[in-house]
């Protein structure tokens, strides 16, 4: 049996018009800036440890597959991953910028300043 | 709708863990005999006397056979469920390790020649284990209609399941009715000397990864 036919009855969804007029914007609260920012923006990294993983193929390639050769590269390209892979990049800003403030001047401040500043000075 | 609303509510009741038993001070135990004797050397011991300690998990204990590598060897060996054939499998290969070390050992009349060979068994395995690790994966991705194989570093946890899952795939598949004990003891010697099945597929992997290496930057965007 089907419950959904019977809701829709008693509790109906919204109908989605290509209309635009039908549509209307409701103010239910005064409309105003907030005092806080969210921290969900996504920043599009540049693709890192390439240059690392090229240069560890090309001693693979050299010395026949052999890693005993190429000790050098591979710990390097592997110690370049290990941030990458946890996403503990975002993580290590947080930790070096956390106990500051920010400062005049500063062109990328993180949410977590911004929201400090704006608690202190609102409006 | 209010009736899912009142499920969400009950889910989440459900799922909240109520207590520990153990209150957050109390810090997990130290089992291995040479992390003890390490911390007791260092000036750790000072700030750990006074802490309440948990006491150990079920199958935590300071034997041999406790080892990381051969716990989660025995788990990719066993089968349904049934970890004490897969113990026996494992032991009886370390085993036939130890046999033909030291028929070895007996054999080499040079004593530079006898300190290069290795009679402890659980070393070989994990010798074994880290010459068999990959350093990259292939991994699928779409990009304009067509799927591309796009060589990506591997994490340390995973690149370890990838050795020891070919250890044991490997030693499975070898033709003649010999004993699946005496395979992977083979196996394992032939990986920790470097050469043998599994770094062949290894270096198969690598060798593929470098073919592709035009499709890395797919990874991003």
């Amino acid at each position: 049996m089907r419950v959904t036919a019977i809701l829709n009855k008693y509790y109906p969804r919204r109908r989605y018009t290509d209309n635009e007029s039908e549509v209307i914007f409701k103010t239910e609260l005064p409309i105003g800036l907030r005092n806080f920012v969210s921290g969900k923006g996504r920043i599009a990294h540049p693709p890192k440890c390439i240059q690392e993983m090229y240069t560890m193929m090309a001693c693979l390639k050299q010395a026949e597959f052999a890693e005993n050769d190429c000790h050098k590269e591979i710990s390097l390209f592997n110690d370049c991953n290990k941030h990458l892979n946890k996403g503990i990049q975002y993580m290590n800003v947080e930790k070096t910028l956390g106990q500051k403030e920010a400062q005049p001047g500063d062109k990328l401040i993180p949410s977590f300043q911004l929201n400090r500043l704006l608690k202190k000075f609102p409006s | 709708m209010p009736l899912q609303k009142i499920i969400r509510n009950f889910r989440h009741i459900l799922n909240k863990r109520s207590y520990s038993q153990y209150a957050k001070s109390f810090i997990r135990p130290i089992i291995k005999e040479s992390d003890i004797q390490n911390i007791t050397e260092s000036k750790k011991i000072n700030v750990l006397k006074n802490l309440n300690v948990k006491p150990p998990q079920n199958w935590e204990s300071s034997s041999i056979l406790n080892e990381v590598v051969l716990l989660k060897f025995t788990n990719y060996i066993m089968r349904d469920g049934k970890r004490e054939i897969a113990l026996t499998q494992l032991k009886k290969a370390l085993e036939i390790i130890k046999k033909i070390q030291v028929e070895q050992y007996n054999k080499t009349t040079d004593e530079e020649e006898r300190k290069q060979i290795i009679l402890d068994p659980i070393r070989i395995v994990k010798q074994a284990v880290a010459n068999c690790q990959p350093l990259l994966k292939l991994c699928p991705i779409r990009r304009g209609g067509s799927v591309y194989q796009v060589p990506v570093p591997i994490s340390d946890t995973e690149s370890v399941f990838r050795a020891m899952k070919w250890i044991v795939e490997s030693s499975k598949e070898k033709e003649g009715p010999t004993p699946f004990a005496l395979k992977l003891a083979h196996e394992l010697l032939d990986a920790s000397k470097n050469k043998g099945r599994v770094i062949k597929k290894k270096i198969e992997l690598h060798r593929i990864c470098e073919a592709n290496r035009a499709y890395a930057h797919f990874r991003w965007g």
